[in-house]
């Protein structure tokens, strides 16, 4: 009992729209887009705002669903993403992490870093560039993204990188079975992306 | 050739390419994970359009959401038109924004910009959905 009460707090203490973590896939991702919208429209929230908030959503969920994609489900920390939306007064923080292999974190440091120092003019130019590429991709949208994730919000996203985890280490949220017990060598850190949309 | 009606999902738009009216109008969500396996078939059907075109030819997109691996194969869509409209056909583009979206009138104004089409925005005034 106390631990709900303890998490009933927080949710309303923090004025957490949703928040999500574990599996991630098709059906999860368009339950978590029709619960957003919901309780989004509940609290009259302008149709604009509520459409900037789903387009984020899915470019962020899809990019996690693509990336998760490639690793073995037994690799359960990889599988176990975290999402969450919060209400602050002026604006929407949506917060997602999963855990990363640290090419990956490089490559998002080198990516985000890039993208952050671009003005709203210059993010412009390169989302046209990024989408008048001659191939089209077979799958995903090939790093435009992030690009457009923020280009959305209008804000600079904040990122990093941290907790480091190990082989042997448990999953945060796994203390009942060997589930969460890595098998495999590689070092994984945990990857937040946070971005904000004014209200 | 055969006309393409797809009846959309939570995820893929609804699709109408009529082939003797030359009508093609895609409407509603496009956020597919896989844009490549939804519009391949739509990107192969213009190519034998193309062979025999009509007089004029009006595509409409009347979009909600989109995703970006969408907005990568509906540029692929434009250009397809573009090449029929640079050779002597007529083409019309509507691109639908709800009044309140601005990033969807963006994203026309964007792709204004990279094809040589006559694109038109419409302004959509919504209030139907404020459930």
């Amino acid at each position: 009992m106390l631990e709900i009460h303890k998490y009933y707090k927080m949710l309303k203490d923090e004025n957490i729209i949703l928040s999500h973590n574990g599996a991630l896939d098709s059906e999860v991702i368009d339950l978590l887009l029709d619960l957003t919208d919901k309780k989004l429209t509940k609290l009259k929230i302008r149709r604009g705002v509520r459409k900037k908030i789903f387009n984020i959503l899915v470019e962020c969920l899809q990019n996690t669903l693509h990336y998760i994609k490639e690793f073995d489900e037994d690799i359960p920390i990889v599988h176990s993403p975290f999402l969450i939306v919060i209400k602050k007064e002026n604006s929407f923080i949506i917060s997602t992490g999963n855990f990363v292999t640290e090419d990956r974190a490089e490559f998002l440091k080198t990516k985000l870093s890039e993208i952050n120092t671009l003005s709203q003019e210059d993010l412009q130019k390169h989302y046209i560039q990024a989408l008048d590429k001659k191939t089209l991709p077979t799958e995903g949208g090939a790093g435009l993204g992030l690009v457009d994730i923020v280009r959305r919000s209008k804000h600079r996203v904040l990122f990093d990188f941290q907790e480091i985890i190990t082989s042997g280490d448990r999953l945060p949220n796994d203390n009942t079975s060997d589930v969460g017990v890595m098998e495999d060598k590689e070092t994984y850190l945990l990857f937040n992306l946070q971005i904000e949309v004014a209200r | 050739m055969e006309n393409i009606s797809i009846q959309g999902t939570s995820k893929t738009p609804n699709v109408n390419f009529d082939v003797s009216s030359g009508i093609l109008e895609i409407s509603g969500r496009s956020i597919p994970e896989n844009s490549y396996q939804f519009y391949e078939p739509l990107l192969s059907w213009l190519d034998k359009y193309a062979s025999q075109p009509q007089g004029t030819t009006e595509l409409t997109f009347k979009l909600d959401y989109f995703n970006t691996s969408s907005s990568m194969y509906i540029l692929g869509i434009l250009k397809k038109l573009e090449k029929l409209y640079l050779a002597g056909h007529k083409a019309e583009v509507k691109w639908y924004y709800d009044i309140d979206d601005e990033d969807m009138l963006q994203t026309g104004e964007d792709l204004k910009q990279i094809v040589k089409l006559p694109i038109d925005m419409v302004e959509l005034d919504a209030e139907e959905d404020e459930d």
